[in-house]
């Protein structure tokens, strides 16, 4: 056995490997973190930060000739502009394949801070329900922990962190830890009290958010300049640069490599452990070894997955921790409704640069009584109101002067109105490597092979629908609904592969994200997810991240990994 | 009648944004063939049109105009390193069809009318341009040049700090507001 140079290797520095590194070191373990792409300084590397619209040479449309060769799959995201391109992959080095009739859209981003850099920062736990769903209606395993389990965590995570938001006392949208909610527009609270007149099962509130409103530590709160991704040298927002990884390195313990691509995990056959892991070196493309006691992948959940599959061996055939054969199955993203409109009143406004970088929650309302629908499971509710910019002009007839003066305030008030479905786990959504494609390192790429079920098919044909019906009801006449064709992958909440679960024999994880086939091996990221919930899943990531590296170092004092 | 148009066709580009049509794993291996550009430069006679029409489309007022925000060099500079070679030459055509429009109508290119036959000319294609979007029919090149002209107007120095006056912050002190995060306009 070599002898180990850390007592923990964290692989990825996203939100789920940033909580990872924080906990292990503050709980004593040196601890190695390590991160495919390029460093990033926080603060100092937000080049576009600040920088007004007039300095781009495209005017935040994007360098779409260059994204049409670069960037075609991430440029499919609106937040791809010129002032964050730089926090997204470039596609041709980061290749996977997907069957032609099931797109998927991956969108990742490869540098230190990982996706916390631009992530939705919406930050929401799942309820009660959602972790006994699997056992209530037979989709799924059943989570092997229950909200209970997961609380304390959850409390730990949001002190740390700071989470603005709204105490609800709603069972389907537990309350947290929070500071002062982000305030509604009069337009908001108009809508709010209209759905609570009409709908009394549904309640109107800010996004329970990531950013802050409160000081945490020498992090001020959000200016709403809604330009998050960029970057925040504030600290306004959490990712992983402004909160866990200046705590982790302030315990001295913390060592960060960058540009270091892992390969495969290291299994000893004989301890039954993981040893460490394979590793290329992205400038050089020389590949070495790193050891350590224990290893937390923390990819994100397709590339922790795919280091897995990556990871045959003779014991493992099919990749490792994967004597249940469930490894890269059961995936799920979510699926988004069609989009409302409705036109609305509301004050005259001055021209703001900059939001309230979070829209408005409805929490789940659907099947979380005994009133069954054509679906099981449900979904939440997005809204959020608006006065027009000068972009209605697009629109708008009118030449000269005229135009101008009409587009000189602002314009009338809109709201919209969508709905975020929860996607159920399916053995037959799996990720696998592709037999023949390579990324740009010569690492085999993943092959993707997902689509929506009918539940979620059902559930959205009355999710739109009900959208519709809502405008109706609180008296918006002015209203539309637009329809969608989600594709996979857009929430940007991929999830599952490496379920965790109660039986060995049908997940990879147990209730403590740890492999059940390779005790000092856990997977802490959204690869863990025995379902998807409809909420936004990052703080679900940072709990479990929290809760399994403080069990592995107890594992670890007590000798037993 | 303006603002329920606005709402359509705003919810009509953020469905255009959000629907996806049909994604095959190859384009992720291959690149597209599509990007090229560059084919032909705008020649002075098509750059003098583009100016011209910005020009009045959002002339000088008691604020300056296209023209003195930069616009027309904006446009060119999008038609030069951002648009696609199908793109270009769709917009080389439509200045063509524009300029023949005026000689056809007023015996003179665009650029040597008086500005009440240029306003008069802008607002028949302007209407043109909302009836065929109204008719459910593909947007006309002059709808095109507008979306682009606003674009540089209002994004350049001039539009935002002296035509919008924008403030920063979202609105957050403000007792109307503040705004809700949206999806960004893209053209």
């Amino acid at each position: 056995m070599p002898k180990s140079e850390y007592d923990a290797i964290v692989v990825g520095s996203g939100i789920s490997g940033g909580w990872a590194a924080k906990e292990l070191t503050g709980r004593g373990l040196a601890t190695l973190l390590l991160e495919r792409g390029r460093p990033v300084r926080h603060g100092v590397d937000y080049v576009t930060e600040g920088k007004p619209v007039y300095d781009f040479p495209f005017r935040l449309q994007g360098d779409r000739r260059r994204y049409a060769t670069e960037r075609p799959v991430q440029s499919r995201s609106p937040f791809v502009t010129e002032a964050t391109e730089h926090f997204f992959v470039d596609d041709r080095r980061n290749p996977y394949g997907t069957p032609g009739d099931r797109p998927f859209t991956w969108i990742r981003g490869h540098q230190l801070g990982g996706r916390s850099l631009t992530w939705g920062r919406q930050s929401y736990r799942m309820s009660a329900r959602n972790f006994e769903d699997n056992a209530r209606d037979g989709h799924g395993a059943d989570w092997p922990i229950r909200y209970a389990d997961l609380a304390p965590w959850y409390d730990h995570v949001e002190r740390f962190i700071g989470v603005s938001g709204e105490t609800l006392g709603n069972p389907m949208a537990p309350d947290g830890v929070f500071q002062k909610p982000m305030p509604m527009n009069p337009p908001e609270r108009d809508f709010a009290a209209r759905v609570a007149g009409a709908f009394p099962d549904r309640v109107v509130t800010v996004a329970r958010a990531a950013n802050i409103t409160e000081p945490v530590g020498d992090r001020a709160p959000c200016q709403m300049r809604n330009a998050c991704a960029r970057g925040c040298s504030w600290g306004g927002y959490f990712s992983t640069l402004s909160s866990t990884l200046p705590a982790a390195q302030a315990t001295g313990r913390l060592t960060v490599r960058t540009h270091t691509i892992v390969h495969s995990v290291i299994y000893e056959g004989k301890r039954r452990r993981a040893s460490g892991v394979r590793i290329i070196d992205a400038m050089t493309g020389k590949a070495s070894e790193l050891h350590a006691r224990v290893v937390f992948l923390c990819a994100s959940a397709f590339e922790s997955v795919r280091i897995l599959l990556n990871s045959s061996s003779p014991e493992f055939p099919d990749g490792l921790a994967n004597s249940s054969g469930t490894l890269g199955r059961y995936v799920m993203d979510h699926c988004a409704s069609d989009l409302g409109f409705a036109e609305i009143d509301g004050p005259p406004l001055p021209n703001y640069s900059g939001a309230r970088p979070v829209p408005l929650l409805i929490p789940r309302f659907r099947n979380v009584d005994d009133a069954q629908r054509t679906y099981v499971r449900g979904y939440q509710m997005h809204a959020g109101a608006s006065p027009a910019g000068w972009e209605r002009g697009v629109y708008a007839h009118g030449v000269g002067a005229a135009l101008k003066t009409a587009l000189r305030d602002s314009g009338p008030w809109s709201l919209f109105l969508i709905a975020q479905l929860e996607m159920l786990p399916r053995a037959d959504n799996r990720v696998t490597l592709d037999p023949v494609l390579r990324d740009a390192w010569g690492m085999p790429a993943l092959r993707i092979d997902v689509a929506y079920g009918d539940n979620e098919a059902a559930m959205r044909r009355e999710a739109s629908a009900t959208v519709g019906e809502m405008f109706d009801a609180v008296g918006y006449r002015n209203a539309r609904v637009i329809p969608l064709q989600p594709v996979p992958g857009e929430a940007v909440h991929e999830m599952g592969g490496a379920r965790m679960g109660r039986d060995r024999r049908t997940s990879v994880l147990n209730a403590w994200n740890q492999a059940h086939d390779v005790p000092n091996l856990f997977v802490t990221d959204g690869a863990a997810m025995a379902s998807s919930s409809s909420a936004n899943p990052s703080l679900t990531y940072m709990a479990l991240s929290a809760r399994a590296a403080s069990h592995a170092v107890e594992l670890l004092k007590r000798r037993e990994i | 009648m303006e603002r329920r148009h606005f709402l359509t066709c705003t919810a009509a580009a953020l469905a255009a944004l959000a629907g996806r049509d049909a994604w095959v794993a190859e384009l992720l291996a291959r690149p597209p063939a599509a990007a090229g550009g560059n084919v032909e430069p705008l020649t002075g006679p098509q750059t003098d049109l583009l100016a011209a029409i910005c020009g009045a489309l959002l002339p000088a007022t008691d604020t300056p105009g296209a023209t003195a925000a930069g616009v027309p060099a904006f446009i060119a500079r999008l038609y030069a390193d951002w648009m696609l070679a199908d793109e270009q030459r769709s917009f080389r055509d439509g200045l063509a069809d524009l300029d023949a429009g005026a000689r056809m109508q007023h015996g003179a290119g665009f650029p040597a009318l008086e500005p009440s036959s240029q306003l008069q000319l802008l607002e028949e294609w302007d209407a043109a341009s909302v009836a065929a979007r109204n008719g459910g029919q593909a947007p006309t090149f002059f709808a095109r040049v507008k979306t682009l002209a606003l674009l540089g107007y209002y994004t350049s120095e001039v539009g935002q700090e002296r035509e919008l006056h924008v403030r920063y912050g979202g609105g957050a002190g403000d007792p109307g507001g503040p705004n809700c995060t949206t999806i960004p306009m893209r053209i």
